[in-house]
């Protein structure tokens, strides 16, 4: 109810460059009749407040947190996105309605005043808003709450019907249906190769392929998607710490306390990032669009038991030391690399130094001192339990 | 010559070499990270000008320098080459370890790939603490170890036994 100010907080500045197809939407037009009818002040501001609650909730979840949806779940994203935007508008617009009605009143009477005979169509009501005197709407305060509720509704029919005709500067449109497709035409590539796939509008794409189809998806990817340029090439570890809290964590709780509890070695239970996944080591490369500049992670899981997967140095031959790094790092086999040996490290190196459970013999003798209070090491907790 | 090598010198031509070697150090730049960059900002510019300590910085390879500068995190892959190095240099031969990295793996003190100081690798003479230290404090370190040598026993250096790291 509060919300019914929409004008309220709004930049005046941008209502001069209202579209004025914007206004003479039907909705907005009665919005503006009924409260002038109802009272002068609130019909003052519901005239620049519908119209600006219109224009301007649908950029909002652009510019706020992007709506992260999967392909697979909502592939209309108008739909998702006429819902959230209103509500995120309105939820905006009721945080800059702290002031008080009257406030209101004179921000939203002053900025038609010179646009009025500017253009007539598109705000009509405005129109009639110079004759009232800014300085009398306190007296209509409370009056005008009903009517704000009334304008409240219109407001999200009037928000719903700007996102749904695609008005607004809006960025998904134009930058995800791209992603979208990019991510069809790889699965169709693919045929049933993509496990999972996610979606940051505007942002980014992920993309999970089964590990047999790791090289078949590059291959596409290469020459026929345009992701002409590698980028890089890594994998993850997802197994919790083994040794506690540590720099991975960042705060207090000991991320490998369940699995110490599990028994030594246990993989215990490994959370995945967005994409999911089921084994431990996730490979995940990234190819880019140079023409245009899109990019897809592709993601990968690789068995728990042969660590192995095909090099795609064939087709991308930037990506041969990434794979030999990765496979020193993790010990993941790159099959058919030709040139498998050590990029870093020492070639008389033991062990992969990236995997969670790769001790740092320093830590053993001395706790890392980067810490505020440095926790107790495998071995202390126990001696000094017991 | 050969009494420097017998340690027969007369002291006062003894102090005048020491006095002579201390002002022409042909300086070697071994830069491997962040340090480098203070390095440079001591030996190649005019603000901080090394030359007039005698201090110089262009030899072309460790073969014809005095002094290495060890300024930087040193893994243990390029460990074998910077013993390869050190083994290239002339005696006397002198080295500055510049920086937490060098002087002991500073912030990569427990890390799988650093040595954890380039005194394992070899003998050190100056070190310079700093992460990284300022050009000052490197000018400083020279000038130690430029007393260091004005005050060192030739006959003894000479001869071939271990310097004493510190």
């Amino acid at each position: 109810m509060s919300s019914a100010e929409p004008g309220a907080g709004d930049d005046p500045a941008r209502r001069p460059s209202l579209p004025a197809e914007e206004v003479t939407d039907p909705t907005l037009r009665a919005e503006v009749d009924n409260p002038a009818d109802a009272n002068v002040p609130t019909g003052a501001e519901a005239a620049p407040g519908g119209g600006t609650s219109a224009a301007d909730a649908p950029p909002l979840p652009a510019a706020g947190a992007p709506a992260e949806l999967s392909s697979e779940q909502t592939p209309p994203q108008g739909q998702q996105r006429g819902a959230a935007g209103p509500d995120q508008g309105l939820a905006d617009v009721a945080g800059g309605d702290a002031g008080s009605p009257e406030s209101s009143g004179h921000t939203g009477t002053d900025p038609p005043v010179p646009a009025a005979p500017a253009n007539p169509p598109p705000v009509q009501g405005g129109a009639t808003v110079p004759e009232q005197p800014p300085a009398t709407p306190r007296a209509v305060a409370a009056e005008g709450a009903l009517a704000r509720q009334a304008k409240a509704e219109q407001a999200d029919q009037a928000a719903e019907a700007a996102a749904g005709a695609g008005l607004g500067e809006e960025p998904d449109p134009g930058l995800d249906q791209p992603r979208r497709d990019l991510v069809e035409r790889l699965g169709t590539a693919l045929d049933g190769g993509v496990l999972d796939v996610h979606i940051v509008p505007g942002v980014d794409v992920w993309v999970r392929v089964g590990i047999d189809h790791w090289h078949r998806a590059f291959e596409v990817c290469r020459h026929h998607l345009g992701l002409t340029y590698f980028d890089f090439l890594s994998a993850i570890d997802w197994l919790p710490s083994p040794f506690g809290r540590s720099e991975d964590t960042g705060t207090d709780e000991d991320a490998g306390a369940d699995d110490r509890a599990a028994g030594p070695g246990g993989p215990g239970e490994l959370e995945h990032g967005v994409t999911g996944g089921s084994t431990r080591f996730q490979l995940l490369a990234r190819l880019v669009s140079p023409t245009s500049h899109l990019g897809l992670t592709l993601k990968a899981d690789v068995d728990d038991v042969e660590l192995r997967a095909p090099t795609v140095s064939d087709l991308y031959p930037g990506a041969d030391w990434h794979e030999r790094e990765t496979w020193e790092m993790y010990g993941i086999d790159f099959v058919g690399h030709p040139n498998l040996v050590h990029l870093y490290l020492p070639g008389a190196f033991e062990g992969h130094p990236l995997r969670k459970d790769f001790p740092l013999l320093a830590r053993e003798v001395k706790p890392w001192p980067g810490l505020v209070d440095v926790e107790a090491m495998p071995g202390e907790a126990e001696a000094a339990s017991s | 010559m050969g009494l420097i090598e017998r340690g027969k010198l007369p002291k006062p031509l003894s102090h005048l070499l020491g006095l002579s070697r201390s002002y022409s150090l042909w300086v070697y730049q071994w830069g491997l990270a962040c340090c480098a960059i203070e390095m440079g900002a001591c030996f190649g510019s005019p603000r901080y000008d090394v030359m007039r300590l005698g201090v110089i910085p262009f030899p072309v390879s460790p073969r014809q320098a005095d002094l290495v500068v060890v300024s930087g995190t040193v893994t243990d892959k390029l460990a074998p080459a910077l013993r390869r190095l050190y083994e290239q240099m002339p005696e006397p031969k002198y080295v500055i370890s510049m920086g937490s990295c060098a002087n002991s793996g500073g912030p990569y003190w427990d890390s799988y790939s650093v040595t954890k100081g380039v005194d394992q690798i070899i003998p050190v003479d100056v070190y310079v603490p700093g992460c990284p230290p300022r050009p000052e404090a490197l000018l400083e370190g020279i000038v130690m170890l430029q007393q260091r040598i004005r005050d060192e026993d030739m006959a003894e250096r000479w001869k071939g036994d271990p310097i004493v790291v510190g």
